[in-house]
């Protein structure tokens, strides 16, 4: 059963003076690949932002997973199940590629103070636990020889794939991936279109800038491009 | 060479340093406030002690309470404010603290200070001497040091460290970082208050000119040369400092001199260790 | 009383402005938070006066005293680019945190004013102290120095402002917005550091310097004079020199104000306690989400 994971209304966005959006109004279905096309400059960061919650719109509302979103905080939209990849992907360079995934958890008592003093067991039981489910993305995005190395060390691919599971171990719903095609070998695209492949699968919702247009409409549900401040559905 | 007065002030500094490196070191902000934590934890004891005639654990308590409830606003700033200006912000709460310290005679005595403090009393024992404080001391830098070493592997401190080195994507994942922030600011407030009451207990007297801003600098050197983000560089620069007025002492020059020659010095080290080592000797982390 | 507090205001502003443009002019140029322009502020008057405590000795005391002003200048730019080579320069071409080279300025500041309380001891010095009411009236009274500062300063002022109309400013405003850019362009980035940085640090040092003149200054009043530029420049906009200028006169007017009600050793509190203030409210709080996310 398909059902709106996003729905935006109306949205509009300036930025000192510039306009970039007019009353945007678009809706994904969850359970597919949606790529954005747009040229430089066009904006298309700025959308994912507003989406994410790392910018508030000057009109219009969004609504993600039945939920209208009211407070634009990007960690509280996050965990509503917003996940965001930037084209620099987000990793952290200190802590190996295990500990990505360990950290990406989206709920840990481990992570509560409290429960240190008054809860250990939760807190060691809960790390078994996330090791497991690492060890199984890992295997699934076949990243598992990289398991014990720094994050930092990792090529840009790499990275862009620990992002990607990282994001699945969050539990994201929607993944909002900055051109997920960039910069990379044509043996990591078919690493990552792979990967999106098999999260669509499992009823995650994509939504991509992409420049590779050629990748991205290869595993593309709908197409989307910005033009005069408004996105048009392409297919 | 009073090597059990040395001592003590390495216990009461290794804690004042491990704290400073909770704060700054865990989350990348650099805090100058550490001074001002330092002299309110002393001044609360005192009161609590001269004015109300509390046992010393009593006042600790009272003091470290106090110090949590103060250190809100250094969190607030955490939250609220970038790298650079956080910074200005504790070294303008520093200075705000020690000019109420100096100013406010009636509670604290002013540039007088705060003399005759009661001894610690445990279990009807009244504790004198240096050795004797230089075990209390110990106790405490050992409780404290034991918290850190528990904390270094954890699921905690992993997610502190990854807010500290790209806390955009730690929001993206959804985490809570304000609330990191309250805890290794709060943490560190206890700490620092017991240092603060360990120091005015064995001095029996104090005053604003222990707590100034080059006392805050004093123990952000620590840090820094030392290194942070883990036990040894805090441990290190803490004793390395406590140690270095001694050498300083044996120039024969006049006190006043030789304060500010000690301050040169710890300038000098300060420009040197950032400008050529930001990880400071040991650390783990750079100020980037 | 009131025109009293009002021509206060105008003579602590304009002196405030001079201290907050040079302060505004090196943050803009190098983007270092430049806490040793504090040092520099006592250097200068320290430097005079050690100068014409020798030259007096050979030269007559009006002219001893004019030769050891501009020495003093000479010898804090010579001190600024000094610091400039050895350890701005390095810490931009490492492109660090602007924290760590706030940091190596306050140790440079911490250097410098403790090298002069090391060889002058912390008592306060001064330049001169006669002086006399020239001016009387029933709105106010004018003393000499405050007739000197206030004509000196202003002159200064209008001086700046010729500056900020020639091609040099230009040149300054492009480096702090984009320096590679403006490189690209062929503005010279180190001949403009260069530039901002003796620009600034003469005017503080004129200030310092000026007021030797009224009272007597310690080593230690560096930082405060610093931290209220500092608070001039964030609430008039760093990308304004205007901006700081009014600032000035708005912190001065609070300044003059409040020492009606409070004693001195407050009011310095008052000036950080305005620094807080304007950070958390003023500083748009958080860093704008754009420059966040562009910043990784």
């Amino acid at each position: 059963m398909e059902s709106r994971i996003l729905h935006i209304e109306n949205l509009s966005k300036s930025f000192g003076g510039l306009k970039l959006f007019d009353e945007v109004n678009i809706v994904l279905q969850q359970g597919t690949i949606n790529s954005l096309f747009g040229s430089n400059g066009s904006g298309k960061t700025t959308f994912f932002n507003l989406i994410g919650g790392y910018e508030k719109p000057d009109e219009g509302k969004i609504h993600f997973n039945g939920l209208t979103i009211r407070f634009h905080n990007e960690s509280v939209i996050a965990r509503a199940g917003v996940g965001r990849m930037w084209q620099d992907p987000s990793v952290f360079p200190n802590h190996t590629v295990l500990e990505n995934l360990l950290v990406s958890a989206k709920t840990h008592p481990g992570e509560s103070f409290l429960n240190y003093i008054f809860d250990r067991t939760s807190i060691k039981t809960k790390e078994a636990e996330l090791k497991e489910t690492a060890h199984r993305i890992l295997h699934q995005f076949k990243l598992e020889s990289k398991a014990e190395q720094l994050a930092g060390s990792l090529s840009l691919g790499e990275k862009k794939l620990l992002s990607i599971s990282m994001l699945l171990m969050n539990d994201a719903l929607l993944l909002l991936l900055d051109e997920p095609f960039s910069s990379v070998n044509p043996d990591t695209i078919e690493r990552i279109s792979e990967a999106l492949l098999e999260l669509r699968h499992a009823g995650k919702t994509i939504f991509m800038i992409e420049h590779k247009i050629k990748f991205a409409e290869a595993i593309s549900d709908h197409l989307f491009r910005i033009e005069h401040y408004k996105i048009a559905q392409l297919s | 060479m009073n090597w059990l007065h040395i001592l003590f002030m390495c216990e009461i500094y290794v804690i004042l340093a491990l704290s400073a490196n909770l704060v700054s070191g865990y989350t990348g902000l650099l805090s100058f406030a550490n001074a001002a934590f330092y002299g309110l934890g002393a001044y609360m004891t005192t009161l609590m002690m001269k004015n109300f005639g509390l046992n010393y654990f009593l006042a600790l308590l009272l003091a470290i309470v106090f110090n949590v409830l103060v250190s809100f606003i250094i969190t607030y700033f955490s939250v609220r404010l970038k790298d650079l200006y956080f910074t200005l912000a504790t070294i303008a709460f520093q200075v705000i603290a020690f000019t109420a310290l100096y100013n406010w005679e009636k509670v604290t005595g002013g540039s007088y200070g705060i003399s005759a403090i009661p001894a610690v009393r445990l279990f009807g024992f009244q504790l004198n001497g240096t050795g004797q404080y230089t075990i209390l001391g110990g106790a405490f830098a050992l409780v404290v040091i034991s918290f850190f070493v528990f904390f270094q592997r954890t699921p905690f401190v992993r997610l502190l460290e990854c807010i500290r080195d790209r806390e955009l994507g730690a929001a993206s994942l959804g985490k809570n970082i304000p609330y990191c922030k309250f805890i290794c600011n709060s943490v560190a407030a206890v700490f620092i208050a017991i240092a603060g009451s360990l120091f005015a207990v064995y001095n029996s007297f104090i005053d604003p000119t222990s707590f100034t801003l080059s006392e805050s600098i004093l123990i952000v050197n620590m840090i820094l040369i030392g290194g942070t983000g883990n036990l040894i560089g805090p441990i290190f620069g803490a004793c390395f400092y406590v140690m270095l007025p001694e050498v300083t002492r044996l120039i024969p020059i006049s006190s006043a001199k030789g304060a500010s020659l000690q301050m040169i010095i710890y300038s000098v080290i300060l420009i040197l260790v950032v400008r050529f080592k930001p990880n400071g000797l040991f650390g783990k982390f750079k100020f980037q | 009383m009131l025109t009293q507090i009002l021509l206060n205001s105008i003579i602590s502003a304009v002196l405030l402005a001079l201290v907050a443009l040079g302060f505004n002019l090196i943050f803009n140029a190098t983007k270092v938070f430049h806490l040793a322009h504090g040092a520099m502020y006592v250097s200068a008057l320290y430097a005079t006066f050690g100068f014409r405590t020798l030259l007096t000795k050979v030269v007559p005391h009006g002219l001893s005293t004019v030769i050891s002003i501009v020495l003093s200048l000479v010898l804090i730019s010579v001190l600024v680019i000094v610091v400039e080579c050895l350890i701005y320069r390095p810490l931009y071409r490492k492109n660090v945190n602007p924290t760590i080279s706030m940091i190596s300025s306050l140790g440079v500041y911490l250097f410098v004013i403790n090298l002069i309380a090391f060889f002058f001891g912390t008592e306060s010095v001064s330049l001169s102290n006669s002086y006399r009411i020239v001016t009387s009236n029933d709105y106010f009274k004018l003393t000499n120095v405050e007739f000197m500062h206030l004509l000196s300063g202003i002159g200064l002022i209008v001086l700046v402002i010729i500056f900020s109309k020639t091609r040099f400013y230009t040149h300054l405003r492009a480096v702090a917005d984009n320096y590679s850019v403006a490189e690209k362009f062929g503005i010279n980035v180190q001949r403009t550091r260069f530039m901002a940085l003796i620009a600034g640090t003469v005017l503080v040092g004129a200030v310092g310097i000026m007021r030797g003149y009224e009272i007597a200054l310690d080593p230690n009043v560096g930082l405060t004079i610093t931290l209220a530029a500092a608070v001039a420049v964030i609430i008039g906009g760093v990308n304004s020199l205007t901006g700081t200028l009014v600032a000035c006169f708005v912190i001065a007017l609070i300044e003059n104000f409040s020492v009606k009600i409070l004693t001195a050793q407050w009011k310095d509190m008052l000036t950080y306690t305005l620094m807080i203030g304007v950070l958390v409210f003023y500083q748009q709080g958080l860093i704008s989400v754009k420059q966040r996310v562009d910043a990784r």
